[in-house]
């Protein structure tokens, strides 16, 4: 990534235009060309430094489910505990962590009782007990890299 | 007060066409309308 990159990451972390021609717009204010951005961040993308590039939506005013999960995958099961995990397109996220819960991730459902259902699934799939870490208040939500 | 999300069938379709990220042309939300 160069400085230009850097630039592109920390404007485009919210409030992309909604427009007719929003990468010339978001372009215009970062001075430069629409294709040099649209460009850029196809590269990026390729480059793996941007998962994706979009809206964020939240699964719960969608009418949705969201939980946060944690087990103990053996270290020597780790990898293949997280491929079984990962298979799971509910899974949002998943990190390894330096406790004895070392998996944790994050489910989201088109409907709240399906939560459930994927829990234990990934539990069955597994053999390993699945935490369920459901929210129980909401504090603030921000997330934002400055590259 | 509802308890219904405040989205209709249009907005789901939208959703869906956007979890992957939005098209990277320079009319992504024709690209997505069409």
């Amino acid at each position: 990534m160069d400085d230009l990159d850097r630039r592109i990451i920390n404007n485009l972390q919210g409030g992309f235009p909604v427009s007719e021609r929003p990468f010339l717009e978001a372009a215009q204010t970062l001075g430069i060309g629409e294709r040099d951005l649209i460009d850029r961040l196809e590269r990026l993308a390729e480059a793996g430094v941007l998962s994706r590039f979009g809206p964020m939506y939240h699964a719960e005013r969608l009418g949705g489910g969201l939980t946060l999960a944690a087990l103990a995958a053996p270290p020597e099961r780790f990898d293949e505990v997280a491929a079984l995990v990962n298979a799971h397109p509910e899974v949002a996220h998943n990190y390894e962590r330096a406790h004895a819960l070392n998996m944790w991730f994050v489910i989201a459902t088109e409907r709240p009782e399906d939560i459930g259902r994927v829990l234990a699934e990934i539990s069955s799939e597994t053999g390993l007990v699945v935490h369920d870490m459901p929210k129980l208040e909401e504090f603030f939500v921000g997330l934002r890299f400055e590259a | 007060m509802s308890t219904e999300p405040p989205i209709d069938a249009v907005d789901r379709r939208l959703i869906q066409a956007t979890q992957a990220g939005l098209p990277l042309v320079e009319r992504p939300y024709h690209d997505l309308a069409s």
